[in-house]
């Protein structure tokens, strides 16, 4: 009786044994996915890195980006928030604006609101050295740049980049 | 990572262990080696980002000399530990002591989840939307400029998104890594991670070994240690590791003060729970649910002493935490105004979210991807240890899941200005991650071991 007994809780501890190395077996593989199968997260990997890399270059002078957001509609707004976040996050201490910095920005509803063209005196003000305007056009962020302290309000340079955050498709 | 990245990296993190052995060394006397190692490893960033916070304040930003110092008062401190403190005798664990292949799956187990977090934390790039948008722009900010005169980004509103007053304990520990191993090697600011995290998962075991035996602590730590939530934000560069930790060991401390009645353990719980309140605005939530228990715990004993202790619990924790709102109280509030929110309409108008939030709580905890089997592990054990439903220990642990929980219901139903769906979708995980130290205690605790019935 004793012996049966015994062999039950044995058989119920491998039981258990056997769940928990289940248990920890799965957690792995769902950490793993998430970090190295989720499609997700390679894209927003690549915009991010591409995102650093250009905010870096316009910033490297220490003066502040101005950047002035056309044409998102629908989802695609979504790309506003991620753009100017990641900005901020990499530019600092350089600053990067979307709008007067009086104007308390919260929601992706308040950045599109506020975010209006700026004068040449406002850009002046605030040590704006390079304006980026970002349109979405055919499936494709286009950064375009111009420089308000030279020569007025010219436009110089464009940066594509897929939606995936893939490659730099190229500048001119 | 270049090698001199982490030689300065491994410096860092060993004198955020020096740092946390030297508070620890007079607090936790009668304790296992590994349970003083992850009190230490959890404390250790604590105290370090109140010395770089305490500096800034006085105009300097973080430095491997601020750092250094303070290093060297820990070591001081040692010092004297070795020749003037008497360790105290550590009591036996209980229970049965593991197999060694049980051992072994548990190491690996840590380690595997070791390696997920440090993989984030030392090699991957800052790319969780929370950590660059809130945590890590913070730590930039502090890394570069004082607190003292106050930095342009706390005034700046168009920088309210990352929400301007939250707490900086993290950020600061995360800025001590940028002056320490240079800012210019993005990405190993995170690194404190990895130690709270393997402090958390020493802090587990220890304390459930003492009170059921190695076995037990060990099948435990293995389903705390590997929740795919934890290993996948712990590195990330959010704050939430730092928040687990803190949680984890002011709980270990909580149960060992409601067990033997040392108020070393309560001067301990009520340190980790000042780093709660300086982590996340959750924090001061865990704090006060944290507060009720050592009121709680002290069932047994006259309540006039009960009242003392947490009264005294109470200040400790004020005393740490009251520079904060201090020092943010002329800053606009241009972010989620809770205490505005808190009316009587309000909450009437909301109290249809209730069961909106319930039910998507309760749903997200069978979602295996985050959670593989842990909290189905714990209603399955509870209903097989309804005998022990009497125990203080586990009345101590239900308590802070249940109040813990209340909190986070009465939060999303109450003063969200968001969308309640939408702001569950992003941020429900997060607040079950919440509630798991208590759960991974409790799991450890209501284990049925045929020898080892009693619970301490």
């Amino acid at each position: 009786m004793a012996s049966a007994s015994a062999d039950r809780w044995n058989i119920g501890k491998l039981a258990v044994a056997i769940l928990i190395l289940a248990n920890c077996a799965c957690a792995e593989f769902f950490t793993w996915q998430d970090r190295f199968v989720n499609p997700r997260r390679p894209q927003e990997q690549k915009l991010y890195a591409n995102l650093d890399r250009l905010f870096s270059y316009w910033c490297q002078g220490g003066d502040s980006v101005f950047l002035r957001f056309e044409n998102f509609t629908g989802r695609d707004k979504g790309y506003i928030s991620t753009i100017y976040y990641r900005g901020v996050f990499t530019a600092f201490p350089a600053r990067v604006l979307v709008a007067d910095p009086s104007t308390p920005l919260f929601s992706l509803t308040q950045i599109l609101d506020a975010n209006q063209v700026p004068s040449g005196q406002w850009l002046r003000r605030h040590d704006v050295g390079v304006v980026v305007t970002i349109r979405l056009q055919n499936g494709l962020l286009l950064f375009s740049l111009s420089w308000p302290r030279e020569t007025g309000t010219q436009q110089r340079s464009q940066f594509l980049l897929d939606q995936s955050g893939g490659q730099s498709l190229g500048h001119s | 990572m270049t090698s001199s990245a982490a030689f300065w990296c491994a410096l860092y993190l060993g004198m955020l262990l020096v740092v946390g052995y030297g508070v620890v060394v007079w607090l936790a006397t009668d304790r296992s080696r590994l349970e003083i190692f992850g009190q230490a490893a959890c404390l250790g960033p604590a105290v370090t980002g109140w010395w770089l916070i305490a500096w800034s304040l006085l105009g300097h930003a973080p430095s491997l000399a601020s750092v250094s110092a303070l290093c060297g008062l820990a070591c001081v401190s040692l010092l004297c530990a070795g020749l003037f403190r008497r360790r105290g005798t550590v009591a036996p664990a209980l229970g049965h002591g593991a197999l060694l292949w049980i051992q072994i799956v548990t190491l690996l187990a840590v380690l595997g989840g070791a390696g997920l977090v440090g993989r984030d934390a030392l090699i991957a790039p800052t790319d969780e939307w929370d950590a660059f948008v809130t945590w890590q722009l913070k730590a930039k900010v502090l890394a570069i400029q004082p607190l003292a005169p106050r930095p342009d980004y706390f005034s700046n509103k168009n920088l309210s998104y990352s929400h301007l007053r939250y707490p900086i304990l993290y950020p600061m520990i995360c800025a001590g890594a940028m002056a320490v191993i240079g800012s210019d090697k993005t990405g190993l600011e995170k690194s404190p991670a990895l130690l709270l995290y393997l402090g958390m998962a020493a802090a587990v075991f220890g304390g459930l070994r003492r009170m059921r035996g190695g076995r037990i602590a060990c099948w435990a730590t293995i389903l705390f240690c590997t929740l795919p939530r934890l290993t996948q934000l712990g590195g990330t560069g959010t704050a939430e590791m730092a928040l687990i930790a803190f949680f984890v060991c002011s709980l270990d401390n909580l149960l060992l003060w409601n067990q033997r009645g040392r108020s070393e353990a309560l001067i301990l719980c009520a340190l980790f729970c000042g780093a709660l309140c300086w982590t996340k605005n959750e924090g001061l939530a865990m704090a006060a649910v944290n507060m009720v228990l050592v009121f709680l715990a002290g069932e047994t004993r006259p309540l006039w002493r009960r009242s003392i202790a947490t009264a005294a619990f109470a200040s400790i924790v004020a005393a740490i935490y009251l520079t904060w709102p201090i020092y943010t109280r002329g800053l606009p509030r241009t972010d989620e105004d809770y205490a505005s929110l808190l009316t009587v309409p309000d909450v009437v108008h909301h109290l249809d979210r209730v069961p909106v939030v319930m039910r998507a709580l309760l749903a997200g905890t069978v979602y295996v991807p985050h959670w593989s089997l842990f909290w189905p592990t714990l209603v399955v054990l509870q209903l097989f240890a309804i005998k022990w439903g009497r125990n203080r220990a586990v009345i101590i642990l239900w308590s802070a899941i249940i109040l813990q929980a209340a909190v986070i219901v009465a939060a999303y139903c109450v003063v969200t200005i968001w969308d309640v769906k939408e702001l569950l979708a992003v941020s429900g995980d997060r607040m079950l991650l919440h509630l798991t130290p208590p759960a991974a205690f409790l799991i450890g605790l209501l284990w049925p071991d045929r020898q080892a019935t009693q619970i301490h």
